[in-house]
Formats: C-alpha cells, structure tokens, sequence
C-alpha cells in the first residue's frame, strides 16, 4: 500500500491525537471526507447526522473541536472514518491518551461499535492487556515485521517466540537441548534442570526455547499422570492480594516466577527466604518455540 | 506554574525588593523606549514655530498645512511648511512599492516555507542558511550591491527597482515568520486530509493554508510596515524622481529641523504602529 | 496508474515550483549583485566615474597598505575608521545587552495578558521608522533640544550641554535604534529557562550571585550570544545615526561608503569597502554557526555517553 498515495488508499485512520481539524465544526469535520469525494449535500447531510448518531453525537454538529472533551472528540475522529465506508478502519493507539476508567468504557463501546458496522478494526496498541481482551486477532509486531498472528488465546497459550512470550503476559523462558524421552519430550536444560512435556513439533537434539507461565508453576503436586517439577531456592515473595508472585531460583541461576493461589491460610505463612522448593507443573503446560536467533 | 518554596521573613523582603527594583527598572525601560517618541507627538501641537522645546500654546496647524488646508493661526510663513502636493506625491510612491512588494514578498516567501517545511531536498540545510543572508547583511550593502547591479544592467532606477530591491529582504522575512508558523502546525491534520481522500493540493487549500493564513497575513502587514519604512536601501536604488517618503523625510531633516516635521512624523508613526499592530496580532494569533 | 516513482515525480516538481521564485530572485537580484561588488573591488576607477574594466588590486593596497600601485597610496586612515566602526558596534552592542538582560527577566516573570501585552510594547517601536526614532533624540539632545532647555530652566545648567554629534549620542542612537534585536533573541532564551534548576541550585547552597553565574549566565548564553550577532552587524554597517547625531564629527564605515558611492564616486573603492564588511559579516556569521553546533554536539555527546 505504501506505492499508492495516502489520499487514494481504501481505508480511513483514526490518528492518536484524533487530528481534527481545528478550523472546521463537527460537522465539517465529519463530512470532510465526503466533501472530497464530491457526494452530494442532500445524501451527504442525511451521511453525517447518521454517522454522528452512531457515535452517539447527535446535537453536537456545529461545535468546534476546541469545544469538545477529549472522549467526544474521539468519537467524531471516529465518525469522519467511518463515514466513509472504509474497508479497514485504522486505528492508532486510539486510547493511550485516556485514564483507566474511560479507557475501559471505550473499549467496551469501540468493541461494540466495530460488531455494529461490521468492518474490520485494525486497532494498534502498545498495551498488551488492551490486545488481549479487545481484539478477535492479534499481530504481534517488532520493528515492523509481524512476529505472530493469531486468536489471543494463540498468542498467550503458543507464543511462536521468545518475544511474543515475553510481550504478553509474564513468562519463564528456558533453553535447552530437546531429546526424546519415554512418553514425550525432555529438554535438556544447562545446569541439570530438565523439563517434561507433551508437546511435539521439534527434531531430536534441536535447541528449543520452553515457556512455562507462572500460574502453570504449583507447589503441590496435583497432576497424577505426566508431569514435571523444578528445584529451585525462593528468593522473594510478593503478595498481590488474590495471589502470591513467588521469585526463585535454578540452581543454573535462572530466575523463575511461580504465581500461587491464596489459600487461606496454610500454606501462605510458610515460607522463608532461601527455602528450597518444588515447582510442579503438568506435562501439557510447557510450550516449545522457536530458538530466539543468535 | 511554578512552585514556589516558601521564603524566610528576611529573604521574603530582599525578594520583594528584588522585584521592585526590577519593576522600576522595567518601567524605567520602556520610559526609555517611548519618551522620545511621545516627544514627537507633543511638539507636534506646540505653536511655537522657532524652538520646539518652549511651548508657545496648542495648534493643529502643522497637521493643517501638510494636507493642504489652510493654517488657522497667524504668522504662517510658507517658508516653515513643505509642498502639499509633493508629499502627496510621495506617500503615493511610498504605497504603491510598499502594496507591492509585501504583495510579491509574501506570496514568494509563503512558497519558499511551504517547500522547506514539507520537503526534504540535497542541500536543504545550506539552502535554508543563505535565505537567512539578505536579512542579515547590513542595509548599505545590499543597497549598493543593488546600485550597481541596476546601473550596470542599465536599468532606470525607478520604483520598480525599488519594489525589487524590497522583495529581495522581504521575502527572506515572511519566509522566516510563515515557517514559524507551519512549524506549529499539527502535521498530522495534512495526514488525517490525506486519508479521507484530499488530494496534495486540495489538502493544502482546505486544512494548510486556511490553517496558515494568520500567520501570512501578519507577515504581509508586517512586510508592508518594513518597506514604507525603509531607508538605507531605498536611499540607493531610488531614482532621481521616484522619492518615497522616508527619503523625502531624509531630505527635510537634512534641509533643517522645522515643526511640520513632527506632524508628519507622528501621522507616519500612528499608521506604522497601527498596522503593525494588526500584522503583530495575526502573526501570534492562534487558529 | 500511480506507483512510487510517479509519487516522486509529482513531488519532485512540486518542490520545484514552490522553490523557483524565492531562487531566481535571490539568485539575480541578490547573488549577483552582492558578486558584482566584489568584482568591482579589484577593478579601476574611472576618471568621472564609473568603471575602469582592468584588473585593480589598489584598492584594496589604499585600504590595507598591500598591493599598492598606480598611484593609490595607504590611506591609514581608513583603517582607523574600519577600527573605530568596530568599536562603536561593540560598545552598542555592550550597552543594549546590559540595558536588554534585566527587562528579559522582567518579563518573563509576568504571566499571561500582562507579558503579552509586553512583548508587544516591546517590539513595536521598532515599526516606527528609523529616521523618526534618531530625530527624536535630535530633538532630546541639541543645544535648544528637551533635555537641555528643562535642565537650563530648572536652573541645573546656565549653558547647554554639549551633547551632539558626540560618539556618546551616536551610541545611544545606534542603542535605541538596536534594542529590539537585542531584546527578542533574550527574552527567547530566558523564557526557556527552567526555574526548577535555580531552585535546585539554591537547594544545594549556592548564593544568588553564584547561582547567576553557573546556572542562568550558561543557559542564557545562546540567546544572548545571539543577539549580540544581531546587533553587532548592523551597528557596524549603519550611517545613518552617525549622519544624523554624529555629524562631521564621527566618521564610521558606513559613511565613508556613502561618500564614495555619492559623492566621490569612486565606486571601485567605495565596493571595496563593502567588500571588506561582507567579509566581516559572513566571517562573524559563519564562528556564530560554528559555535553554536560545537555547543549542541558536546550537549548530545553528553546525553549520549549517560545513556
């Protein structure tokens, strides 16, 4: 697309700082796109007052964007894209400027939005949280070359790469050497950890990257058939109200970190610092990636 | 704004006398600065047509005699007063290269800014340098750069020399003050103009330019006030028959002080100051 | 069709158009002219006037003492006046700066309409024209002048005081004619200035005097410096204050060329002359420039290297 010019590609942008063009009213504003594409005022009026409806802008039409909060003037930047019946909508980091709350509301009401009008939303963000729980796809993106592309459960369940695994989420990455073991793989990690999995996909003796998420870490064993466990040292305990985020160690000197539910009482009181403990994890919960380049 | 930390008794009064004394001096500054002028102004009502400095009683005479009109006070003597006509003649000279050169300047020096600040091109940093130059050589060597450019070229030095010799500078100047404000301009809306389907040149006539436009306007006041008030380089590329009135003014001072002089100046230095204003406001007015 | 070349063509020309004007103007009436002067500098003056198209290094041999031929002979005097316009551009670009750096801060200390309002104030006696400006300290400053008829009336002085055409009132001419060039450059850089880094120099104990010197004095200095630029040039190549509050009395270079354009008409020299003040200008132009990317080269080392 970057060999067509910008005023002739089949999609519309809503810009990060919304770009509204100051000197115009909502309603210039909105039929701008229109008004290029010569469309006619009859159709062109009737286009508007629908488009701001849709945004729930009615009334607003001969407001300045200097008038308008920060949330309205979103939505007319919203309103003049759509209004042209974009194939893409394009949207840059559309709620970076707004505080917790009102982004969260306006995540709800863009996910609505994009159900009502059907088209899709390419939406950009660099706040994985906000990928996670809006989006039907997610592209994960370095320096302009798409890493992954998957459903969101895709991306946090099978990261393709020791990137993506780190982006989303919290993650324990390990390296090491697989092998085939008796019911499934092993890698072989330096420093004399090994880990058990499930999963296939990789040729014997090939250098793997592991992933295992920290609330796939337990300290009891609970998994009675294939499974795994870590030794590690507890270096801290951070308690986060509902969990506890236990820091350790490998005796490699990997960091680790174990998310555990809070139960009431028991085990929470327990620890020490420097205790040595028991990580264990079912054997289907290690994911295999690509090793990270040299 | 700025937060302050809460100053002890004695420090709070060497403070306050810290910004009196700087008030003071502030004042004492602009006293400086317009004084002479308000001296000009006053002068130009004192009846008394040998010293200036004595006031002899208030006369709207001087004012009078430069349109022409008949002086109401006794003991006018021609002698103090200059030929109505030639000053007409004059200020006439003097607008029509000041409309035109601010005219030319502003339309060449909103080009050059547009081409600096949305384009990237070999050598632009070097261009961009030498557009600085006619603005900062001193006014006598332009002028006779000028001189003799025109005389060896065989032009007849006229007001079209004039006019071409003030757009030179003057291009440089809304160049400088148009860029200013293309610079504070969002470049995402050109962007944002793009992407709803506006072409390169729809883009600049609907979102650029009207965005712009306070900031052009105010260079070609300004631009206007500069050329009426030029001296050293007109001085040159003036012909023999083509005065402008700051080089009419030249030679009256030159001729002897005598008090139509300051009615002449404070008429010069309210119209300058109120277009000058206007030029002023447009140019730091925000869209 | 349209494919990345024929974007880059249409923009190619756009640029072209939008930056032919501005070049063909600079070019034969600035360019060329400014080329001109120097070209006459080296040529021969002719007997009424006019040209001479030999090659006349003289000139330059009247004004420096080397080469001499063909009759001219060292002048010293002119480089006497080339000094002594150095010296008036430097003492006025001294005085405006000290009378300047005060009212920046006072200013930048006000807060919205009233700073405004200031700045304006500030900038608009520079629209008034110029000859306006020096004939009203003509006015101030002639024997039958303000000043000296209110001083003689109170009684202070029974004869005038001798104020023109001394250097004193072509300083203060040059001064008052200059200011707001010295003042805009200032204020920018003051206006700039980040409180918190006086008051952080405060904290840490250092006196007003010292915190002027190490903190405010360094972080003003590009304003400051400039400004000096921006006057220093002018003031160097002005005539028309020493005309008018000098008289005969103080000769700068400025009207020595005048002289030799109108009334000598020995135009070989007198573009001689400019020829050496162009010099001067892109020279001073050209150490400000140097300056100035030496100074923001050693700031970007600097954040590069506590990166």
């Amino acid at each position: 697309m970057s060999a067509v010019p910008a005023h002739r590609r089949p999609f519309n942008t809503v810009f990060q700082n919304y770009a509204l063009f100051p000197h115009m009213s909502v309603a210039g504003n909105v039929s701008y796109g229109l008004e290029i594409a010569r469309v006619g005022g009859k159709e062109r009026a009737e286009r508007v007052m629908d488009a701001l409806r849709l945004v729930s802008l009615g009334g607003l039409e001969r407001r300045r964007p200097s008038q308008l909060s920060g949330g309205q003037q979103q939505r007319v930047a919203l309103a003049r894209a759509l209004i042209n019946r974009p194939r893409v909508l394009l949207l840059d980091e559309p709620l970076s400027a707004l505080d917790r709350k009102l982004r969260q509301s306006t995540q709800i009401e863009l996910k609505n939005l994009q159900h009502t009008v059907g088209i899709t939303f390419l939406f950009v963000t660099h706040d994985q949280e906000e990928a996670l729980t809006m989006s039907d796809r997610i592209a994960v993106m370095d320096r302009g070359r798409i890493l992954q592309l998957g459903t969101p459960a895709d991306i946090y369940d099978r990261p393709a790469s020791r990137f993506v695994a780190d982006f989303i989420g919290t993650s324990n990455i390990l390296t090491g050497k697989l092998a085939r073991g008796r019911r499934g793989n092993i890698v072989k990690v330096e420093g004399g950890t090994e880990i058990h999995l499930a999963e296939h996909g990789r040729a014997n003796g090939d250098m793997v990257d592991v992933v295992l998420r920290p609330e796939h870490l337990s300290l009891e064993k609970t998994e009675k058939k294939f499974s795994g466990h870590l030794d590690a040292t507890l270096e801290n305990i951070v308690f986060v109200g509902s969990d506890l985020h236990l820091h350790a160690r490998l005796k490699n000197g990997t960091p680790i970190i174990a998310l555990h539910r809070h139960a009431r009482g028991a085990l929470s009181t327990s620890f020490t610092v420097g205790q040595a403990i028991k990580l264990h994890y079912a054997a289907s919960a290690p994911h295999l990636m690509e090793r990270a380049g040299a | 704004m700025r937060p302050e930390r809460e100053p002890t008794v004695s420090n709070r009064r060497r403070i306050s006398r810290g910004s009196a004394a700087l008030n003071v001096y502030g004042a004492s500054f602009l006293v400086f600065l317009y004084a002479p002028l308000v001296l000009i102004f006053v002068y130009s009502f004192n009846a008394n047509p040998i010293n200036m400095a004595i006031w002899s009683g208030f006369t709207l005479d001087w004012y009078r005699t430069l349109f022409g009109m008949q002086p109401a006070g006794a003991a006018f003597d021609a002698a103090f007063t200059e030929n109505p006509d030639r000053i007409y003649q004059v200020v006439r000279n003097s607008l029509i290269v000041a409309l035109s050169a601010s005219a030319i300047s502003t339309a060449i020096g909103t080009a050059t800014a547009l081409a600096t600040a949305r384009f990237q091109f070999f050598g632009k940093k070097l261009y961009q340098a030498l557009l600085f130059l006619p603005m900062i050589m001193p006014d006598i060597v332009l002028g006779i750069a000028l001189l003799i450019f025109f005389v060896g070229a065989g032009f007849k030095l006229s007001l079209l020399t004039i006019i071409i010799g003030h757009c030179t500078f003057l291009s440089c100047y809304v160049y400088v003050v148009v860029s200013a404000r293309l610079a504070s301009m969002d470049t995402a809306l050109e962007k944002a103009s793009a992407d709803l389907g506006a072409g390169p040149f729809t883009t600049f006539r609907r979102i650029t330019l009207p965005l712009i436009m306070p900031g052009v306007l105010g260079g070609f006041l300004l631009a206007f006030i500069i050329s009426l008030d030029d001296v050293v380089i007109t001085y040159f590329i003036a012909g023999v028959d083509t005065q402008t009135l700051p080089l009419f003014i030249l030679a009256m001072l030159r001729r002897g002080i005598r008090p139509q002089i300051n009615a002449l100046a404070v008429l010069l230095i309210v119209f300058s100051f109120v277009v000058a204003s206007a030029g002023l406001y447009f140019r730091s007015r925000r869209t | 069709m349209s494919g990345p070349r024929t974007i880059e063509r249409e923009r190619t020309r756009a640029l072209a158009l939008l930056l032919t004007p501005i070049t063909l103007l600079l070019g034969i009436f600035f360019l060329i002219p400014l080329g001109i002067t120097i070209v006459y500098s080296v040529l021969e003056p002719g007997l009424y006037g006019g040209v001479v198209w030999s090659f006349y290094p003289y000139n330059y041999g009247r004004l420096f003492g080397w080469p001499l031929g063909a009759g001219e002979e060292f002048e010293p005097l002119y480089i006497q006046i080339l000094l002594n316009s150095l010296k008036y551009a430097l003492l006025t670009v001294i005085v405006s700066l000290a009378l300047c750096y005060p009212v920046a801060f006072w200013v930048s200390r006000m807060s919205g309409m009233a700073k405004n309002l200031m700045l304006f104030a500030i900038t608009l006696p520079f629209f008034a024209n110029l000859l306006i400006r020096i004939y009203a300290w003509l006015l101030l400053m002639r024997p039958t002048g303000t000043i000296n008829s209110a001083l003689m009336s109170l009684g202070v002085l029974d004869k005038p005081l001798n104020m023109m055409f001394t250097e004193f009132a072509v300083i203060v001419g040059l001064v008052y004619v200059l200011i707001p060039f010295m003042f805009l450059p200032i204020y920018a850089s003051v206006e700039r200035l980040d409180w918190s880094l006086v008051q952080a120099s405060q904290d840490l104990g250092a006196t007003p005097f010292q915190t002027f010197r190490r903190i405010i004095l360094p972080l003003t200095a590009p304003g400051i410096l400039g400004g000096c630029v921006i006057v220093f040039i002018p003031a160097l190549g002005n005539f028309i204050v020493p005309s008018f509050l000098g008289g005969s009395k103080v000769q700068l270079i400025g009207n020595v060329i005048e002289r030799q354009f109108l009334q000598a008409r020995n135009w070989p020299f007198g573009s001689t002359l400019s020829t050496v003040i162009m010099g001067s200008v892109m020279l001073i132009v050209l150490l400000y420039a140097l300056g100035m990317r030496g100074s923001s080269s050693r700031a970007a080392r600097k954040r590069a290297d506590s990166v």
